[in-house]
C-alpha cells in the first residue's frame, strides 16, 4: 500500500474537509485582525475575549449542525469519520488540555524527567492501534464496557465494567474543567466557577444535540486550532531566540549556553532516591532542575513505571475506544491511527522545544538577582496570580521567583515580547482542547450509562428514540457532575490524569488485550480480572492519599496499575483456566471480530433484530 | 470448517505482525531510562543521546511501527480477502 492510500477512503466527504479549511482560515484571519487592531491600540481585554470566544462559538455551531435524532448516529457518529479528521478529534480527546497546557509546564520544570508523559502517550497510542482499535471497529460497540460485556455475553460484566470505567472518565472530566478554569480564569480575571459554567453549558449543548458526531467535529476543530498555535508560536520563538524556525530539531545548538545559565542560577543536580516519583505541582514553584539532567525528580525505575502506567491508560481510554468505532471501516480505523500517531508525534516533539525555549528566554530575560524594576510581563503575571515573587525586596534571586506549571505556555510569548494577540492564541487553543476533551469524556460517560446501565436489558438496536433521549439527558448530567466536582475537588489536574490512567489501565487494558488475543478467556475470568484490577488500583490510590499509611510496596498511587494490571492478568488467566472454556458462540464471535472485513458485529445484530421484528409482524 | 481453515493463516500472520510491530517501540521506550543512564555523557546532533532518543527517537519509532503495521496488515487483509475498503 502506498502512503497516498492513507488518505484514500470512499467515505471522505469533501465538504467536511472544506468546512474545516474554512474554520482554520477564519481563525488565522481573526489572529491577523487582532494583530492589526492591537497596533491601532484596541482594548486587549476585548481581543482576548474574541480569541477565546472563537472556539466556543465553533463548538456551539457544530452542536447545531450535527444534530441527530437517530440512535445509531448519536452513539457512533454514523461511522463515516474520515481518517485524518477522526485522528484530529482523537488527538484532542487523548491529549486534552492536560497535553497542551500541563505538559509544556512539566517539561519546563522537569526537562528530561517529564519524558514518561510523552513516551507513555505515544506507546499507549501504538498499543491502542495494534492491539485494540481495529477489533473495536469490527465489533462496533459504542462503548468499551459494551464491547467487554457483549464479547463475553454477560450483562453483569457489562454493568461491572461500566461502573469501573466511570471513575477514570470522571477524573479526566474534572481535570479538564479545573485546568480550563485555572488558566482562563486567571488570564481573563474571571472567577473559576464562571469559566466552568460557560464551558459546561457549551459542552452539554453540543453533546446533547449531536452526540458522537458533535464530539468528533468539535474535537477536530479544537485540534486544528491547537496544532496551528503549536506550529506558529515555537517557529516565531525559534527565530527570535536561536535564529532557526524549526526549534523542534535545533534547540540542541544552544545546549551549552543553557547549561551555563542554569549553573549560574544554582540549579540542583542531585539524583533522586530509588522509586521516587515527583510530579510537578500546580502551585507556583521555582526552577530548580537543569533541563537535560536525567533522574533528579524520578529514578530510572519510576521513570519506566510511569511510562508504562500512562501507556496502558491511554491504550484503554473509553473515549478513545469509542472514537475508534466511529471510522468507516477497519482499514480506515488503521489509517486514522497512523494519522493520530503522526500528529501526536509532532506534538510530543514540539512540547520539549517550547519548554526549552521558555527556559532560555527566561534565563536571558531575568538576571540572577531581579531588581525591584522587574520586567513588565513578570509584574503582569504576578498580578494575574500566575507568578509569584517578593515585590518589596530590593533584589530577588531567580530561585525565589515562582511560576505556575499550567501557565508556562504564556511565558514564552510574554518573555519574548510578542504582540498580545499571539499570547491570546494560547488561551484560545487551551479553551478549544479543554472543551473538546470535556465533550468527549461526557459523551463516553453518557453512552456508557445509557447503553451499559440504563438499557442493558433492552434488545440491540431497539428503542432508538428512548436511547437518544436518555443519552441527551445523561450527557447533560455527566457534564454537570464533572463541573460540580471540579469546583469542589482540590486535587491537581496532573495527579487526576495519572490516577485516571492508572485506573483505566488496571481495569480495562488487560481485559481488552486478553479478550481479543486469547480465545480461552471466559466471562468468569474476565469478571474476576476486572474486579481484581480495579479494586487493587483503587486501593493503591486511596492508600497513597493517606500520608499516615505507608505506600504499598513503596509504589506511589500514580503508578497503581503497575501492581494492579499484572494482578488482573493473573486472576483473569487463572480463573479462566479453572472454569469451563467459553461456549462455541463466543469463539465464533471472536473469530468474526478478528477478521478485518464485513459489517460491524453490532450493526449486523441490530439489522437482523429489526428484520426479525418485521417478519414477526 | 473451510472458513476456519481459511482464517487460521490470516490470524497467524496477524499475530506475527503484531509482535514485530510492537517490538521496536516497546523495547525503546521500556529501555529508555536505562539506556539514558548508560549513555549519559554522549551527545548526538548536539543533544544528549538519551534525551534525543526519548523525544525524537520514540516519536520516529512509534510512527514507523504504526505505519508499517497499517501497510502490512492491509496487504495481509487483501491477500486473504479480508479487505472491504474500495
Amino acid at each position: 500500500m502506498a502512503i497516498s492510500s492513507l488518505t484514500a477512503s470512499p467515505t471522505i466527504r469533501s465538504s467536511q474537509g472544506a468546512y474545516f479549511a474554512v474554520l482554520a482560515s477564519c481563525f488565522a484571519s481573526l489572529v491577523l485582525l487582532a494583530l492589526v487592531f492591537d497596533q491601532l491600540g484596541a482594548s486587549s481585554n476585548q481581543m482576548m475575549l474574541a480569541m477565546v470566544a472563537f472556539p466556543l462559538a465553533a463548538c456551539v455551531l457544530i452542536g447545531v449542525i450535527s444534530f441527530s435524532s437517530s440512535s445509531h448516529v448519536w452513539l457512533t457518529g454514523g461511522r463515516v469519520a474520515p481518517p485524518a479528521l477522526g485522528a484530529a478529534s482523537a488527538l484532542a480527546t487523548c491529549l486534552g488540555s492536560t497535553g497542551f497546557v500541563v505538559l509544556p509546564g512539566a517539561f519546563f520544570f522537569l526537562g528530561f524527567d517529564a519524558l514518561p508523559f510523552t513516551c507513555g502517550i505515544l506507546l499507549g497510542l501504538v498499543l491502542h492501534t495494534i492491539l485494540i482499535a481495529p477489533y473495536a471497529r469490527k465489533d462496533g460497540s459504542a462503548t468499551l464496557a459494551g464491547f467487554i460485556g457483549q464479547r463475553f455475553e454477560s450483562r453483569t460484566l457489562r454493568l461491572v465494567a461500566a461502573g469501573a470505567l466511570t471513575l477514570p472518565c470522571l477524573l479526566l472530566l474534572i481535570g479538564e474543567f479545573k485546568l480550563a478554569a485555572f488558566l482562563l480564569g486567571h488570564a481573563m480575571q474571571q472567577p473559576g466557577p464562571v469559566i466552568v459554567a460557560v464551558l459546561a453549558a457549551i459542552a452539554a449543548f453540543a453533546v446533547a444535540l449531536g452526540g458522537m458526531r458533535a464530539v468528533m467535529w468539535s474535537g477536530a476543530a479544537a485540534a486544528i486550532i491547537a496544532l496551528m498555535v503549536l506550529a506558529i508560536l515555537p517557529s516565531l520563538s525559534g527565530l527570535l531566540t536561536i535564529n532557526i524556525p524549526v526549534p523542534q530539531i535545533a534547540y540542541g545548538l544552544v545546549k551549552t549556553e543553557i547549561a551555563r545559565l542554569e549553573t549560574m542560577a544554582g540549579m540542583d543536580t542531585h539524583r533522586a532516591a530509588s522509586i521516587v516519583l515527583t510530579l510537578p505541582s500546580s502551585a507556583p514553584q521555582a526552577l530548580v532542575k537543569p533541563f537535560f539532567q536525567p533522574f533528579v525528580a524520578n529514578d530510572p525505575w519510576s521513570f519506566t513505571l510511569l511510562t508504562l502506567t500512562i501507556a496502558m491508560g491511554v491504550a484503554s481510554m473509553p473515549a478513545l475506544f469509542a472514537q475508534a468505532g466511529a471510522s468507516a471501516s477497519v482499514g480506515s480505523s488503521r489509517r486514522m491511527s497512523v494519522w493520530l500517531i503522526a500528529m501526536a508525534g509532532a506534538v510530543t516533539v514540539t512540547l520539549p522545544a517550547v519548554a526549552f525555549l521558555t527556559r532560555l528566554a527566561l534565563l536571558h530575560a531575568l538576571p540572577i538577582a531581579i531588581p525591584v524594576a522587574a520586567p513588565g510581563w513578570l509584574a503582569e503575571l504576578a498580578k494575574l496570580g500566575l507568578a509569584d515573587f517578593d515585590t518589596e525586596a530590593a533584589t530577588v534571586p531567580l530561585s525565589a521567583v515562582h511560576f505556575t506549571r499550567d501557565s508556562t505556555n504564556l511565558l514564552l510569548p510574554l518573555a519574548l515580547g510578542l504582540p498580545r494577540p499571539l499570547v491570546d492564541t494560547v488561551l484560545a487553543s487551551a479553551a478549544a482542547v479543554a472543551l473538546a476533551a470535556i465533550a468527549a469524556e461526557a459523551m463516553a460517560l453518557a453512552a456508557m450509562w445509557v447503553q451499559d446501565v440504563a438499557m442493558v436489558f433492552a434488545a440491540p438496536g431497539s428503542a432508538g428514540t428512548l436511547r437518544v433521549l436518555a443519552g441527551r439527558l445523561l450527557a447533560i448530567a455527566a457534564v454537570c457532575v464533572g463541573a460540580a466536582l471540579s469546583l469542589r475537588t482540590r486535587a491537581d489536574p496532573l495527579t487526576l490524569f495519572t490516577w485516571a490512567m492508572a485506573l483505566s489501565g488496571s481495569s480495562a487494558f488487560v481485559l481488552l488485550v486478553l479478550s481479543v488475543w486469547w480465545k480461552r478467556i471466559n466471562q468468569h475470568g474476565a469478571t474476576a480480572g476486572l474486579l481484581a484490577g480495579s479494586l487493587a488500583a483503587l486501593a493503591q490510590i486511596v492508600i497513597s492519599l493517606n500520608g499516615a499509611v505507608p505506600q504499598l510496596f513503596g509504589v506511589s498511587g500514580a503508578l497503581a496499575s503497575i501492581l494492579a494490571a499484572p494482578l488482573a492478568a493473573a486472576v483473569a488467566i487463572a480463573t479462566s483456566l479453572l472454569t469451563p472454556p467459553p461456549c462455541p458462540a463466543q469463539i465464533e464471535l471472536l473469530r468474526d471480530i478478528r477478521m478485518g472485513s464485513g459489517e460491524t458485529v453490532r450493526d449486523r445484530e441490530a439489522r437482523l433484530a429489526q428484520l426479525h421484528k418485521l417478519d414477526a409482524r | 470448517m473451510a472458513e476456519i481453515i481459511r482464517r487460521k493463516p490470516y490470524w497467524r500472520q496477524t499475530k506475527l505482525l503484531m509482535l514485530t510491530s510492537l517490538a521496536l517501540p516497546l523495547a525503546l521506550i521500556t529501555g529508555l531510562a536505562f539506556l539514558s543512564e548508560r549513555l549519559g555523557g554522549l551527545t548526538l546532533a548536539m543533544m544528549p543521546i538519551g534525551f534525543l532518543l526519548g523525544v525524537h527517537g520514540v516519536a520516529a519509532a512509534a510512527i514507523f511501527a504504526v505505519a508499517r503495521f497499517a501497510i502490512v496488515q492491509e496487504r495481509i487483509d487483501r491477500w486473504h480477502g479480508a479487505n472491504d475498503d474500495a
